[in-house]
């Protein structure tokens, strides 16, 4: 079994030297003066020229990758211009908050989008499979930035329902004790059931807007893996031997069907975490996203590649997740391999 | 049975397709006439600011006046044109470059496979937001980064499909008539390639116009005051909080109709080139 | 088997089964009609289409979505399949009737072990806790004749050979001692010798169980070998019904005679063989002939115009044929 985690990390390196590689030549190797970039759109001439020299871009290029990854080993990513701190540290601060709301998202899609699809599976051509097949086409066809200013407008401005988009929490409540960065959970641990109650108040929209975003792939694929599941031969015999309707669907055809719907979840991951920057940008989410775009609009260059290359490398051990799941789902992958 | 009634046939079968060709004709002619048609100048403000949907102005006014209905309408060039110029440019290089991973293999398909799981290794926006920072805040940029983001799954499709043809009975007549490899690939795998690329160009539009949608929702590529819906909608979006709702509703509504659009196109030129692989 | 006055355990009645495709409506069964008694075993016999397993799904209530059946009465153990309501049939089905497939290994749950494949309808049917499921699974791998059961019990079916796969079947079929088994072309994906076994296997589970055993097969030496009687079929019509050694004997449809003459047999070299001309008629067609046979047979006459209804020949035997042999 170690061994096999092993053999799956290895396959994960030449992605991980990818990344970094196309990151080095994404600052370094594209038009237009690097140096100029980390020295911001304020910096005169000789401050230009400084950077420049301390930054080492005026070596060969070569010599300015092994610094590069010298740089990396050791964590640093760059100084940001705006807030004056390391870039890893700012990324450190803020990852909690875009971690707990991608993962809110994901579970809401999941959560919705995999019963959808087994009802419209179980139904084929029926009005409950019409109405999830509108439904995930119209989720795909919405941009994401735009269904969160509707839902904040229906929510917020018409029904009153949710709270201000503010950020993670209204402005009466403070930040429980930091445990693990995730409101959710340190105010429970904590004890604090209002902080609770703010920060999953906070949290709703923003959550439901990247889970309406992700539901649409779950569904379809769900749907699509249930129905060719449900015409195999298997269960066919299941069905022969008389077993409950319940069992056939959930520990026959579900948990077969779940195989390719964890392969799509890497897609969905990839689409998710584009999502999340929209999403934290209309909802004021003090994330790695609206850091990114900030930075960005400050043309604060650092940030920018370290959270480029931030978003890569949890990319990257998402999927690996998403490998150990699917070989603890199906035995033919771990026993022949 | 013709390809022309065959088409036919399918489109009487599925309304909602032709629905699909139809407003896709509405988005043709908002994008190529849009402009030169819109009753209100897009640029031009008035001191009619913040005013909602009313006879005269059908969508409302922004907050410097501008007539939205004509914003909206006018966008429509620039959305569709960027997104259309990004797939252009993909269909173009993926699809070559598909074909001859597939069609050549070794080499060239290790390569260029290389090169696919390098793109797909990152969250694909995300790396549209970086290659566009990092080239330059352009819109020739923001058109290029798209593109690139899109190259994976052109690459792939063609790919298979080039595979799937390598072997096949016309291609072996034509070398055994003495055709190079690169006459080969060109003359006999490629036109069989393109009916399915088209379906994937149809796909993918609705892709791109989100893409250069959010990028410009986050400042990258169009900057204001051009008319484009991602930052009418991210120009809008301060004033949802106080119920100003029309200035980020209709572009928004805009860009959703133009993915919806290309989206059911795409699922009807598929079941016509391939009506195995509906979904 | 003695022939008692008792009621057949299945009567199959003038079942007409038809399937709506994109290019028409397929009529796969027309007035099919047959019985299987307590502890017999009866083969069905016929080409690839001629409506064998769409009999078999009929009986298990287990057809298509797409298949209607449009007229005929299934009876099971007194019970009217074809009126009965899901809960009703799915309490029969592995309890009282189950089946087991051609291919083994695409029967089974490709991603859970065997031996919880064996529990699970045990749990289901026989009230059976989960562990004595568990254990009483071991005791039927052992009993279909699997070596070192309680480890070939925590087996996934990809670890298992085809022969294997088909004895888990047969195990799980035979779980709650059925009083019908339905074998739909058993040995079909299997090796001869491996063929042999499982026939075999089957056999003797029915003996010692008095379990009746409804084989359908392509292959009519297989079914004289096995069965005690045999029912041809051809096109979705039963063309024959007869007890095997009279079957054998004297065929009296001339489809049948075809048959035989094709089956090869120890004795008779592959030049003997004659082959049936033509193929099965298109059953799409508006204007089948009443006698679906009709075009590829050598005895027709002005007489088959007329739907060759099924006549008692001599006792017990039944001929759908208005030129019998």
């Amino acid at each position: 079994m170690l061994r096999l985690l092993a053999r799956r990390l290895a396959a994960a390196l030449p992605t991980l030297a990818g990344v970094v590689v196309v990151t080095f030549l994404m600052t370094r190797a594209l038009p237009g003066d690097p140096a100029a970039y980390f020295a911001g759109p304020a910096a005169t001439r000789e401050a230009v020229e400084e950077i420049r020299r301390q930054l080492g871009l005026d070596k060969p290029l070569w010599v300015q990758f092994g610094r590069y990854l010298a740089d990396l080993a050791r964590g640093d990513l760059g100084i940001s211009i705006t807030t004056g701190q390391p870039v890893l540290a700012d990324i450190a601060q803020r990852l909690a908050a875009s971690a707990e709301l991608t993962l809110l998202g994901l579970l809401f899609a999941a959560g919705c989008g995999i019963p959808m699809g087994v009802a419209a599976a179980l139904r084929p051509n029926s009005w409950v499979d019409h109405i999830c097949r509108v439904l995930a086409t119209a989720g795909v066809s919405l941009p994401t930035f735009f269904t969160g200013l509707l839902l904040i407008y229906v929510f917020y401005y018409v029904l009153g329902w949710a709270p201000a988009p503010l950020g993670r929490l209204d402005a009466f409540s403070s930040p429980p004790p930091h445990v693990t960065g995730f409101y959710l959970i340190d105010s429970l641990l904590a004890g604090e059931r209002e902080t609770f109650g703010a920060a999953a108040g906070q949290l709703a929209l923003p959550a439901l807007t990247l889970g309406i975003f992700a539901l649409a792939p779950m569904g379809r694929m769900t749907r699509g893996a249930m129905l060719a599941v449900m015409s195999s031969d298997f269960i066919r015999a299941a069905r022969a031997s008389g077993l409950a309707g319940r069992t056939i669907v959930v520990r026959y055809a579900l948990r077969n069907a779940l195989l390719p719907i964890v392969t799509t979840l890497g897609m969905v991951l990839s689409f998710l975490l584009g999502a999340n920057v929209l999403v934290e940008k209309v909802f004021a989410w003090p994330g790695i996203g609206s850091y990114a775009v900030e930075a960005l609009i400050a043309s604060d260059y650092a940030p920018v590649q370290g959270f480029v290359m931030t978003m890569a490398v949890l990319y990257v051990a998402l999927n690996f997740l998403i490998d150990l799941a699917y070989q603890a789902i199906d035995p033919r992958v771990r026993i022949e391999a | 049975m013709s390809a022309l009634a065959h088409a036919r046939h399918v489109l009487a079968g599925n309304p909602v397709t032709g629905l699909a060709f139809a407003l896709f004709a509405l988005l043709l002619l908002a994008a190529l006439a849009g402009p030169e048609l819109v009753p209100y100048d897009p640029l031009a403000s008035s001191d009619r600011a913040l005013s909602p949907p009313s006879a005269l102005h059908w969508f409302g006014t922004d907050n410097l006046g501008r007539d939205v209905f004509s914003r909206v309408a006018a966008a429509a060039r620039l959305d569709l044109g960027m997104a259309f110029a990004a797939v252009a440019l993909v269909f173009g290089t993926g699809t070559v470059a598909g074909v001859a991973a597939g069609f050549l293999g070794g080499w060239t398909d290790r390569v260029i496979g290389r090169v696919t799981d390098t793109i797909m290794a990152f969250p694909l926006f995300v790396l549209a937001m970086g290659l566009v920072a990092a080239a330059g805040n352009t819109v020739a940029n923001v058109v290029y980064a798209t593109a690139i983001i899109n190259f994976p799954i052109y690459a792939r499709v063609a790919r298979t499909e080039a595979n799937i043809r390598r072997e096949a009975g016309f291609v072996e007549a034509a070398r055994l008539a003495g055709a190079s490899t690169a006459t080969v690939m060109l003359f006999e795998i490629l036109p069989n390639v393109l009916p399915i690329m088209m379906v994937q160009v149809s796909l993918t539009m609705g892709y791109a116009i989100l893409n250069t949608a959010g990028l410009s929702f986050i400042g990258l590529g169009i900057r204001p005051p051009t008319a484009e819906w991602g930052i009418m909608v991210a120009e809008g979006a301060g004033y949802i909080v106080s119920g100003e709702w029309w200035i980020a509703l209709f572009p928004g509504l805009a860009l959703m109709l133009a993915v919806f659009t290309f989206n059911l196109m795409g699922d009807g030129l598929r079941d016509i080139v391939d009506p195995r692989r509906r979904t | 088997m003695t022939a008692t006055r008792q009621p057949p355990l299945l009567a199959v009645e003038d079942l007409s089964v038809s399937f709506r495709t994109r290019s028409g409506t397929v009529r796969a069964l027309e007035g099919v009609g047959f019985t299987i008694a307590r502890g017999e075993t009866v083969g069905i016999v016929g080409e690839s289409g001629s409506g064998k397993s769409v009999t078999a799904y009929a009986v298990m209530r287990l057809l298509d979505p797409a298949a209607r059946v449009t007229s005929g009465r299934i009876v099971f153990g007194g019970l009217d399949m074809l009126a009965a309501d899901e809960a009703t049939v799915a309490e029969i089905r592995g309890r009282e009737l189950s089946m087991i497939f051609q291919n083994p290994r695409a029967s089974l749950n490709p991603i859970r072990r065997v031996g919880a494949q064996i529990a699970d309808v045990l749990v289901r049917h026989a009230n059976l806790s989960a562990r004595a499921a568990a254990e009483r699974a071991v005791a039927l791998l052992a009993e279909v004749g699997i070596p070192d059961p309680a480890r070939r019990a925590r087996a996934y079916p990809f670890e298992l050979s085809g022969g294997m796969c088909q004895r888990v079947g047969i195990a799980i079929a035979l779980a709650c001692r059925p009083a019908l088994l339905i074998a739909d072309e058993p040995t079909t994906g299997l090796d001869v010798t491996t063929q042999a076994t499982i026939m075999d296997l089957v056999a003797a589970l029915g003996r010692a169980r008095g379990m009746a055993t409804m084989l359908i097969t392509h292959d009519l030496g297989l079914a004289t070998e096995r069965c005690d009687r045999i029912v041809v079929m051809h096109a979705g019509h039963v063309v024959e019904d007869a007890p095997t050694e009279a079957l054998f004997a004297r065929p009296r449809h001339p489809y049948t005679e075809r048959l035989l003459a094709a089956t090869p047999r120890p004795g008779r070299s592959l030049a003997d063989l004659r082959t049936i001309p033509g193929g099965l008629p298109d059953l799409r067609r508006d204007d089948l002939p009443p006698c679906r046979f009709h075009d590829r047979c050598h005895r027709r006459s002005v007489d088959c115009a007329l739907p060759p209804l099924p006549r008692r020949v001599e006792n017990g035997r039944l001929v759908a044929c208005r030129h019998p042999l």
